[in-house]
C-alpha cells in the first residue's frame, strides 16, 4: 500500500499522455502554438541581448579598419551593380523571348528576409524558428532559402515567429531536378545514414540518369510548394538501386543548417 | 501550509528551470555545430527531481518539461513527457538506495538517463505513433548521438545537482526537526 501514490501518479501521467498523443492534429497545432507563446519573452530578451552586442563590437575597430572595410565595401557595391545592371539586361531580353515563344512570364521572387531565432531542440528532427509569422504575412508551406540555396519550407506558423522544416528532414521533401541531365527526383533523408546533415538522397531517378559528382541539383518546381530553379545542392556520389530500375545520389546541400542565422521567406 | 508553500515552491523551481533549459536547447546550436548532437537537460533535472523532490513535483515537471520540449520541436505534442517521467519515477522509487550527494552517483544517474530518454522518445514516436507521424531517420549517426547526449546527462547532472543545491540554499528554508522532547516532562531545577 505504501507504494499505491507512486502507481497513481503513473496512471495520470499515463492517461494525459494518451489524450495528448490522441488529440487531433488540428488542436495539437493550436495546443504546440500556444505553448510556444511562453518563449517569446526569452525569444525576445535574446535577441536584443545579440543586437545589443552586436552593437557593442561595432564600436571596437578602429578608424583605419572602418574606412578599410568602406573602401571593401564600396568596391563590393560597385561590382554588384554593375552584374544587377548585366542581369537586369539579361532578365529584359529573357522577358522578350519568352514573350516572342508564347511562353508565361518570370514574376520576380517576392522575399522577405527573417532572422534564425532557434533550433530544434532534438536530435532526430531538422528544424529552426525563424521571427516571421502570420502578422508578416507568413501562411503554412511558405519556401525558405538562402542566398546559397533552399533552406526548406514553413511548418507551423505562429503570431510572431514560425516553425521551417529544413531539407533533409522526413517532413520536408523536395521534387528535385539535376540541372545538367534534367533528371527529376525527390530529395530525401539520407538513407544511409550519416553524421553529416549537409547529405541527403535524391531518390526516384530513372536508371539510366549520367549523373556525375558535382552536377547542380536545383528544385524542379513540381508540386507546387517550391518554385523552380532554387539551388539545392551538388551530386556527391551515384549508385543503382532495384537491379538498375533505378538510381540514387547523395547530395551536399549547398546551405548548412546548423550554421544559417538569416533566411529568405519566399512569398507568392 | 508551510510544507505546502515549500513544495509549490520546489515545484516551481524545477518547472523554471525546466522552461530556460528547453530555451537555451533551441536558441544555442554551438554544442550541436561541434558535435552534431544537441545536449539535452532535462533528463538530467529528472534525475535532480527524483532525488530531491516528491512524486508530484516529478510528475509536474516531466509534464510541462516535456511539453514545452514539444512546442519548439517537430516532435508530436506530448511523446516527450512519459520518457521524462519514466526516469524521474525510478529514480524516486530508489530515493533511499542512492547516495544523492556523491558526484559518482550523479554522473552514472546522469549518463543513464541521457541514454533512456532519447530511446523511450524514439520508441513512443515509432511505436505508439504509427503512421500517424513521419518516423524519424535512425541510422548509424543516432549512435553517436545517443553517446553524445548519454556523456552529456553525465556531464550536466553534478553540475545541476551543484547549480540546483545552491538555489535551494538561497530560496528556500529548510524544515526543521520537530522538537521530541514534551514540556510536561521538563526537569525543573531551583536551589532549596
Amino acid at each position: 500500500m505504501s507504494n499505491r501514490p507512486n502507481y497513481v501518479v503513473l496512471c495520470v501521467v499515463a492517461v494525459l499522455v494518451l489524450l495528448l498523443l490522441g488529440l487531433p492534429a488540428s488542436d495539437s497545432s493550436r495546443l504546440k502554438l500556444a505553448l510556444g507563446g511562453l518563449f517569446v519573452p526569452l525569444f525576445g530578451l535574446a535577441g536584443s541581448a545579440q543586437s545589443f552586442g552586436t552593437q557593442a563590437s561595432a564600436l571596437l575597430p578602429t578608424r583605419r579598419e572602418l574606412a578599410e572595410d568602406l573602401q571593401k565595401s564600396r568596391l563590393e557595391n560597385e561590382q554588384l551593380r554593375f552584374k544587377l545592371q548585366q542581369m537586369e539586361d539579361i532578365w529584359r531580353e529573357n522577358q522578350m523571348l519568352r514573350q516572342a515563344a508564347g511562353w508565361t512570364k518570370r514574376v520576380p521572387r517576392n522575399m522577405r528576409i527573417a532572422r534564425v531565432i532557434g533550433r530544434d531542440p532534438a536530435n532526430w528532427w531538422s528544424s529552426l524558428q525563424i521571427d516571421l509569422g502570420s502578422r508578416d504575412g507568413v501562411t503554412v508551406d511558405m519556401p525558405v532559402m538562402t542566398a546559397e540555396g533552399l533552406v526548406g519550407k514553413v511548418h507551423q506558423v505562429s503570431y510572431s515567429r514560425s516553425m521551417v522544416v529544413a531539407v533533409g528532414d522526413p517532413n520536408c521533401r523536395v521534387p528535385a531536378m539535376v540541372v545538367d541531365t534534367r533528371d527529376t527526383g525527390v530529395v530525401v533523408p539520407a538513407a544511409s545514414g550519416t553524421l553529416d546533415r549537409q547529405i541527403v538522397d535524391l531518390s526516384f531517378l530513372p536508371g539510366n540518369s549520367q549523373l556525375k559528382p558535382g552536377q547542380r541539383i536545383v528544385t524542379s518546381g513540381l508540386g507546387e510548394i517550391f518554385p523552380k530553379d532554387i539551388p539545392i545542392g551538388r551530386v556527391a556520389d551515384v549508385r543503382t538501386v532495384g537491379y538498375g530500375m533505378y538510381a540514387e545520389s547523395r547530395v551536399r546541400l549547398e546551405v548548412n543548417i546548423n550554421r544559417v542565422e538569416q533566411v529568405w521567406v519566399v512569398f507568392p | 501550509m508551510g510544507g505546502v508553500s515549500l513544495i509549490t515552491v520546489e515545484a516551481l523551481f524545477l518547472v523554471v528551470t525546466a522552461w530556460l533549459a528547453v530555451f537555451a536547447q533551441s536558441w544555442f546550436g554551438g554544442f550541436r555545430a561541434l558535435t552534431g548532437a544537441q545536449l539535452d537537460v532535462l533528463p538530467s533535472l529528472m534525475v535532480y527531481a527524483g532525488l530531491t523532490g516528491g512524486l508530484w513535483s516529478v510528475g509536474l515537471l516531466s509534464f510541462f518539461a516535456g511539453m514545452l520540449l514539444d512546442s519548439l520541436s517537430l516532435n508530436p505534442l506530448g511523446v516527450s513527457v512519459f520518457p521524462l517521467f519514466v526516469v524521474g519515477w525510478a529514480v524516486n522509487a530508489n530515493q533511499e538506495l542512492i547516495l544523492r550527494t556523491e558526484r559518482y552517483a550523479q554522473c552514472l544517474l546522469g549518463i543513464g538517463a541521457g541514454a533512456l530518454v532519447p530511446l523511450l522518445t524514439l520508441s513512443v514516436i515509432v511505436f505508439l505513433m504509427g503512421e500517424r507521424v513521419e518516423r524519424p531517420v535512425v541510422g548509424w549517426e543516432s549512435l553517436w548521438r545517443w553517446l553524445v547526449m548519454a556523456v552529456a546527462g553525465g556531464v550536466a547532472t553534478p553540475m545541476i545537482f551543484l547549480f540546483g543545491d545552491l538555489s535551494r540554499r538561497m530560496f528556500l528554508y529548510e524544515v526543521a526537526p520537530e522538537n521530541r522532547f514534551r514540556g510536561d516532562r521538563e526537569i525543573k531545577r531551583w536551589r532549596v
